[in-house]
């Protein structure tokens, strides 16, 4: 073959790359303001697997959900710590400020503590259980134990304890937020890991209820609220909530609970009972079915 | 994430990312080509040298293109290769050529290529890109033959045209048809699933 | 931004240098790619036309015919014809009468019908005495009024072919490109 018809088949080639070129140059320009060039850097750091795992569409949505403030900078379940920085390095220092979240069951009515109102000999799955009669324990507001946040963490942070209450490693929990999604009582909530104060009861029935369906419910007495030196903890709608600002994670309003219904971390039950939890997991997790 | 080590970055496109029978990728030609096995291995290495030749210059260039061109430049690269494959096979086997028809042009848009480029050698190094295309590239030819195999034993009793059944083998007609292909893939990727969830617990 | 040149630059080199590339590679295949079809071709046409010592070739109307001649006698005359299949462009080489009352021969240059079905209008396998048995059928067979099949029967008259049971459309594709091109071709070359 002759020179010619090589010149002409890459003269054409180019002649086209050139156009295109040219064509992409003025678009990028053109249309180019619109994006947050930390949108890039954040695609950049994050996986790209476009798993989903976080809620939005794909990486890229990702990505742009945090820039515009819609998503956290650890929203990404599969990068982990070492993203969740990396992102935050690129938002800038009032993100990075942000703590690290855990997942932790807001009620503490197990096996023991809880009143029955008959046999549930259902599926074995939370939404079920609500679906149909609400499980066999007699709180509406409580924990049904049948552990759908188990089965949705993505990463093996939650067990049932022998007690079927869910037990939050907090090592491995990465503050994804699928447990806090797929709970039908909206038990599992997100806090920051150095929460030390919480109350762990959602029941919202007036105290002569609350008292029968659960030893450990909060029963709107108010002592809480007394003894706070920091006008942190308030009973609104016959259930105490700590108001996280003023708190100053004191834990005197739990030295008072009649129920033990608020927990403080320094506590040595807690603490103790969590153990317990741990090392029953193995006998547990082969129990289920 | 853990760097992987030179045998897990090739062997990963072996099994446990698999083009085909965990991604789902490529079935164009996966399920269209793989009437005889002769064809499957024939498409699957041209998509390995696709896939190398791209992997290469594209990891070589990853600073060099600019990102908003990204796609253009892969494609032509690929574009490139796949005419190279093309009309070698056409020269050199030109049997092949005409029994693959109108799929290997079609490597040029398989996903495999593509998401390899975009997903991993426009983000490693030359080393690694190559031994990723080869893992891929050995990942989809190995399923390709083993899925030819099958549809070609089953479906006209031969393999690599050799006659493999017994004389009077009644054969499955169905196993060449492109039903065959969904049949055959769909028990793969089950018994792929089957094996890995075995192999978790 | 400021890579507007940069953009612009890369994406001409890669396709500047793709398109060396391909027609350096055009230019060193082309000729292999031409050498076997016209191999093939050649083949083809020796095959179903009768002996000859002369091949003639003449363009017209679209058909490039072969004539072949025997002493500066016409013997037959040949054409490429193509048409759809089941699923692929059937391209045939029919070899016919001077007068095109009679097949010579026919040869199948290109087809990507359902293997083990269709494709036993090349070769069945499963007639170990005669893969081409129906390839073969076009020998000798009369083209006027025009040529049909028969489904599961052996041919009556001799216009008549057998169709592959389970390919009858690959069968009948053909039947329909012998009768369309035979008129056409016909008309090309002035014969009544």
């Amino acid at each position: 073959m002759d020179l010619q018809s090589i010149l002409i088949a890459a003269g054409s080639m180019g002649g086209l790359g050139l156009f295109f070129a040219a064509g992409l140059a003025i678009a990028n320009k053109k249309l180019q303001v619109e994006e947050d060039p930390r949108v890039t850097r954040i695609m950049e750091v994050i996986p790209g697997a476009n798993c989903g795992g976080c809620g939005f569409p794909g990486c890229a949505g990702f990505a742009d959900a945090v820039v515009k403030g819609k998503a956290k900078a650890d929203g990404c379940p599969v990068g982990g710590a070492d993203v969740a920085a990396k992102i935050a390095a690129i938002m800038g220092v009032e993100i990075s400020g942000g703590e690290r979240r855990v997942a932790r069951c807001m009620c503490q009515g197990g096996l023991e503590e809880i009143a029955y109102q008959g046999e549930y000999l259902g599926a074995l799955s939370c939404i079920a259980a609500t679906l149909v009669s609400g499980g066999k324990k007699l709180c509406e507001f409580g924990c049904l134990g049948l552990g759908d946040c188990a089965a949705a963490c993505p990463f093996d942070a939650i067990k049932i304890s022998a007690n079927r209450l869910p037990v939050v490693d907090n090592d491995k929990c990465t503050g994804c937020g699928k447990c806090v999604d797929v709970c039908p009582r909206d038990l599992m909530h997100l806090h920051p890991i150095s929460y030390k104060v919480r109350v762990l009861c959602q029941n919202h029935d007036p105290g002569r209820y609350a008292t029968k369906v659960c030893t450990r419910s909060c029963i709107a007495c108010g002592l809480c609220e007394k003894k706070c030196p920091f006008d942190a903890i308030h009973v609104i709608d016959n259930l105490a909530v700590i108001d996280y600002e003023k708190c100053k994670h004191c834990g005197l309003c739990a030295t008072v609970c009649p129920n033990q219904a608020i927990e403080h971390i320094r506590k040595k039950k807690i603490v103790k009972e969590d153990a317990a939890a741990a090392g029953e997991k193995t006998a547990v997790s082969a129990a289920q079915p | 994430m853990k760097q992987k080590t030179a045998i897990q970055e090739f062997l990963k496109g072996l099994w446990d990312e698999n083009p085909v029978l965990v991604s789902l990728l490529g079935l164009c030609p996966t399920l269209a080509v793989t009437v005889s096995a002769i064809n499957g291995l024939a498409m699957g290495l041209a998509a390995t040298f696709v896939l190398l030749c791209s992997a290469f210059l594209v990891s070589l260039l990853r600073k060099v293109i600019p990102n908003q061109v990204r796609i253009a430049a892969y494609i032509v690269i690929i574009a490139t290769f796949v005419t190279i494959a093309d009309r070698f096979l056409a020269a050199f086997t030109p049997d092949i050529s005409k029994a693959l028809g109108p799929f290997i042009p079609l490597i040029i848009v398989n996903c495999i290529i593509l998401g390899r480029m975009e997903a991993f050698a426009s983000k490693n190094g030359i080393g690694r890109s190559l031994l990723d295309a080869l893992g891929m590239g050995a990942g989809f030819t190995l399923t390709l033959l083993v899925l030819s195999s099958i549809r070609e034993i089953l479906g006209s009793g031969t393999w690599f045209g050799l006659q493999l059944m017994w004389p009077f083998y009644a054969a499955w007609k169905v196993m060449v048809l492109p039903p065959g292909a969904f049949l055959t893939l769909g028990c793969m990727i089950a018994a792929a699933n089957w094996i890995n969830t075995r192999r978790r617990s | 931004m400021s890579n507007t040149p940069k953009i612009i630059i890369v994406l001409t080199l890669i396709t500047l240098i793709s398109g060396a590339v391909l027609a350096l590679l055009d230019s060193y295949t082309r000729p292999k790619i031409d050498n076997y079809r016209k191999i093939q071709e050649n083949q083809a046409i020796a095959e179903v036309l009768p002996e000859n010592d002369r091949i003639n070739e003449v363009a017209k109307d679209g058909y490039v015919f072969y004539e072949a001649y025997r002493k500066h006698e016409l013997v037959g005359v040949a054409f490429q014809v193509s048409g759809g299949g089941y699923q692929s462009e059937l391209v045939l080489m029919l070899g016919l009468s001077p007068d095109f009352s009679r097949i010579i021969g026919l040869k199948i240059l290109s087809q990507v019908e359902t293997p083990g079905l269709g494709t036993k209008i090349e070769k069945d396998e499963s007639n170990k005495e005669d893969p081409g048995w129906f390839i073969n059928q076009f020998k000798d067979l009369r083209t006027l009024p025009s040529i049909s099949y028969v489904k599961n029967a052996s041919p009556s008259r001799d216009t008549e072919i057998q169709a592959i049971s389970g390919a009858t459309v690959s069968s009948k594709a053909i039947v329909d490109i012998l009768n369309t091109h035979i008129k056409k071709a016909k008309a090309a070359r002035g014969i009544e």
